[in-house]
């Protein structure tokens, strides 16, 4: 149909579901994937919001689909290096092999929060505070929710916005999908371990997506999870290995002290270091490191280098659901530039 | 010499913390509602309920802030401001979650006399 | 994963450049009353254990601070101040501005980094200070508070020490709270040696002389010093307040001491277990005499043998003989209350703090 080469850059959903639906339209694609297997982060995650479905079942489906002639998945071999000269790109992998590509598809994601950074959360000096990436992993891994010292919880704290409309990091932005993912996470803990508490500190609860409100609610109503409207300030360690954490319980106009013996920090969705290096050398950085599309309505998989597409997280905060769409968005937008380049 | 200096007079006194201990304080009359009137854990603090509320206009009593008050465990003075509420049920109407807010109010009145009255012997018997 | 690993790693983000000699050494106001033989020691270690340069000018002032957080000062009056006291380290052929008070440092801080931002305050100050005093502006090449020299040299101190931050009955390390006053690092964060969540400037010195630092839940928390705050004698209720949190989330560690690197903090940490044993008949520690509380120059002072009553220890509120003991340190107890040619001065009563 084409002898055009098409690379995209990544394997995790965004890359995969693009290179599936191009696949499907008979274009041959080659698939860079860093790591030794497909999946992206998606593959640490333990359930999807907001229907709590197995994140496996995705990847499951999107590897079955990859199982095609017109696709080439390189494993374990990263972008190195990649120039435009003339109308093609010349990429550098990890295992030094050259690759001349006429289409590019950035599919090279996010990166979550380093917690770290919140000095004051006290993430990687206190044992029991964790990431909500951590939680994931744990829920995967072990199927339910322990501290470092391996005891259940009693009492669970969830913090909300970490790296995220922070200006203190350098990101304004909202990363859109932690909200959910703490209403998610608190759900699921309360299912695991009935006599537990859990609360989560907000500073709004930003329910975009369909059923995010529902399930908030039934969060609530169903699990009786508790919600203060508060950003916390500071994390310390008590005697006996509980984290104490501070609050103003704004609508209450009072500060609050709780101690817990969880402390789960939302981290937020920040470039990935391939995200950031493709939108710096191409000058086509959004803010934050974010490749910037050509317009944010009308061509929105498209990026302002000819030639080259983005899709997912490697444009910023998304949730899996509306990767998978871009995906398929971007396989269309790049059969058709394709046919448009190739008749001129 | 030896001074005992716990009669000196300072002239000020340490304030006490405002802080609310979540640890600490009493849910007991919050759990009691939670339980009788589910709806009430559905509250997410709109202010609608308090924007339209008759006694709310000419006095302190303000529906929201009471029902997280008791969430938060901070029961003095809660039932004095309840005596204002005309129980005209307009709050009801407007809630956009369902929080039967006038049964949480009449169960709040029952609840607080109760702990009203138990504050009173308490303080009675510390007298004799 | 464990705290000293995870605190390292941000430790390591916050180094500070330190002078390493010629340096020209200004002031407290309220240390000299308080704690009197502090920078006193500070200049004997740096001049005679240390070999280091120190230069003092009798023509250094107060900062002002005390008067600009009171609202009693303006802001143009007291950056002129500062800029006569940079032009009189330029006058003694230093760079390395030290001062005393972590409100100071706070101060000389924040003007130095609005000087940077507003260099057109910087020429308007330089011009008050010529037509006032006829000096020329100078800035120093690198400003760091006399905790943070201490800092630098505890290795030296160390290899020189006498005594260890050890009970020397059993053995084991002693319990050290850091107090680290807010305007050290609370401000700049970048100025600081460890950065403000997690400071090291005193932790670096408990650890490098034998003693072991307690991380309570309220150690960031402010002494409550204040200004407004404790000069108004109406307002002192919640100045204690803010101590005594922090007294009541140290109490279950048992600390032995506490040091802290604030004028302010020292004086009130020490003063306020007084007040509060006075008000409620309650100390903090386990035998109701109050947790002694030392500058880090009289805890450098004990590591190298000096005598506490030299190191003006005498003039501490909450007294210092139960650390002295468990330190194995030796004193005269008769010649606690000995001024200058051993004259005796009154002594204060025991204190006791019960209800009737």
């Amino acid at each position: 149909m084409s002898n055009k080469k098409i690379v995209v850059i990544g394997g995790g959903p965004g890359g995969l579901e693009t290179a599936n639906a191009l696949a499907r339209l008979g274009y041959s694609v080659e698939v860079l994937e860093k790591e030794e297997v497909l999946g992206g982060h998606i593959r640490h995650w333990y359930k999807l919001f907001p229907n709590l479905k197995d994140a496996d079942e995705v990847i499951d489906f999107l590897k079955e689909r990859a199982k095609n002639p017109n696709i080439t998945i390189s494993m374990g071999e990263a972008m190195s290096e990649m120039t435009k000269n003339g109308n093609t790109f010349e990429i550098k992998t990890s295992k030094g092999r050259d690759i001349t590509a006429d289409v590019v598809i950035a599919a090279t994601g996010f990166e979550a929060f380093k917690a770290e950074r919140k000095e004051e959360f006290g993430y990687s000096v206190y044992n029991n505070v964790f990431t909500s990436v951590e939680i994931e992993e744990m829920l995967r891994s072990k199927g339910t929710v322990t501290t470092r010292e391996g005891k259940v919880p009693q009492t669970v704290a969830i913090v909300h916005c970490v790296g995220s409309r922070d200006e203190k990091v350098g990101n304004f932005y909202c990363s859109r999908v932690c909200c959910i993912c703490g209403v998610k996470q608190a759900i699921e803990i309360r299912k695991l371990l009935p006599d537990s508490q859990v609360f989560n500190y907000y500073m709004d609860m930003r329910m975009t997506g369909q059923y995010f409100e529902e399930l908030y609610r039934e969060s609530q109503e169903k699990w009786g999870v508790h919600y203060i409207r508060g950003r916390v300030s500071e994390a310390s360690q008590t005697i006996d290995g509980m984290i104490q954490i501070k609050a103003e319980d704004t609508l209450l106009a009072k500060p609050v002290i709780k101690k817990v013996d969880m402390l789960i920090l939302m981290v937020a969705i920040e470039a990935s270091p391939s995200t950031a290096q493709i939108a710096k050398q191409f000058d086509i950085e959004y803010d934050y490191g974010f490749i910037r599309s050509r317009d944010r309505h009308n061509e929105d998989q498209y990026t302002p280098v000819d030639g080259m597409f983005a899709v997912g997280t490697a444009k910023g905060p998304q949730t899996l659901k509306e990767t998978l769409a871009d995906a398929r968005a971007t396989a269309e937008q790049v059969a058709e530039y394709l046919k448009t380049s190739s008749n001129e | 010499m030896i001074e005992n200096i716990m009669t000196k007079n300072w002239g000020y006194q340490i304030s006490q913390t405002r802080k609310i201990n979540l640890d600490e304080v009493d849910l007991t009359i919050a759990q009691k509602i939670l339980d009788m009137e589910p709806t009430f854990r559905l509250c997410i603090s709109c202010g609608g309920c308090t924007a339209t509320c008759t006694a709310g206009s000419f006095t302190d009593f303000n529906i929201r802030r009471v029902n997280l008050m008791i969430r938060r465990g901070q029961l003095d003075g809660l039932y004095e401001q309840l005596n204002h509420c005309m129980l005209c049920g307009k709050c009801h109407l407007v809630c956009p979650h369902g929080v039967n807010t006038r049964k949480v109010i009449l169960l709040m009145k029952q609840l607080l006399s109760e702990y009203e009255s138990h504050r009173q012997i308490n303080k009675e018997e510390k007298n004799v | 994963m464990n705290q000293i690993e995870g605190k390292q790693k941000i430790w390591a983000e916050y180094q500070k450049e330190i002078g390493d000699d010629n340096f020209f050494f200004v002031r407290s106001c309220i240390r000299q009353s308080f704690f009197p033989g502090s920078e006193q020691t500070f200049l004997k270690i740096m001049r005679e254990y240390l070999g280091k340069r120190v230069i003092e000018d009798y023509r250094h002032t107060t900062c002002t601070g005390i008067g600009y957080h009171s609202d009693i000062v303006k802001l143009p009056t007291i950056e002129t101040v500062v800029a006569r006291h940079f032009s009189l380290m330029a006058e003694n052929g230093c760079e390395n501005y030290v001062p005393s008070c972590v409100t100071s440092f706070g101060i000389y801080s924040e003007i130095l980094d609005t000087w940077e931002h507003f260099p057109d305050e910087k020429e308007r100050i330089a011009q008050f200070l010529k037509e006032a005093t006829g000096r020329t502006l100078a800035t120093p090449k690198n400003l760091a508070h006399t905790s943070d020299i201490i800092y630098k040299f505890r290795n030296e101190i160390a290899a020189k020490a006498k005594f260890k931050l050890v009970n020397k009955k059993t053995g084991q390390p002693l319990k050290v709270v850091e107090h680290i006053g807010c305007h050290y690092s609370k401000m700049f964060a970048k100025r600081s040696q460890g950065g403000q969540e997690f400071p090291h400037v005193l932790v670096g010195m408990i650890e490098a002389w034998g003693g072991e630092v307690i991380d309570y839940p309220e150690r960031r928390h402010c002494c409550g010093f204040g200004f407004r705050q404790y000069l108004v004698m109406a307002n002192r209720g919640y100045s204690v307040a803010n101590s005594y949190k922090k007294f009541e989330s140290m109490e279950p560690y048992h600390p032995d001491f506490i040091v802290a690197n604030c004028p302010g903090c020292a004086m009130f940490m020490d003063k306020w277990q007084y007040t509060i044993g006075s008000m409620e008949g309650r100390t903090f520690d386990q035998e109701g005499k109050g947790i002694p509380v030392l500058t880090y120059e009289e805890m450098a002072g004990l590591v190298l043998g000096i005598d506490p009553w030299e190191l003006g220890m005498q003039m501490h509120q909450i007294p210092v003989e139960t650390l002295l003991d468990k330190m194995g340190v030796d004193y005269d107890p008769d010649k606690k209350f000995l001024g200058f040619n051993d004259e005796q001065l009154p002594k204060p009563p025991e204190i006791v703090f019960q209800r009737d």
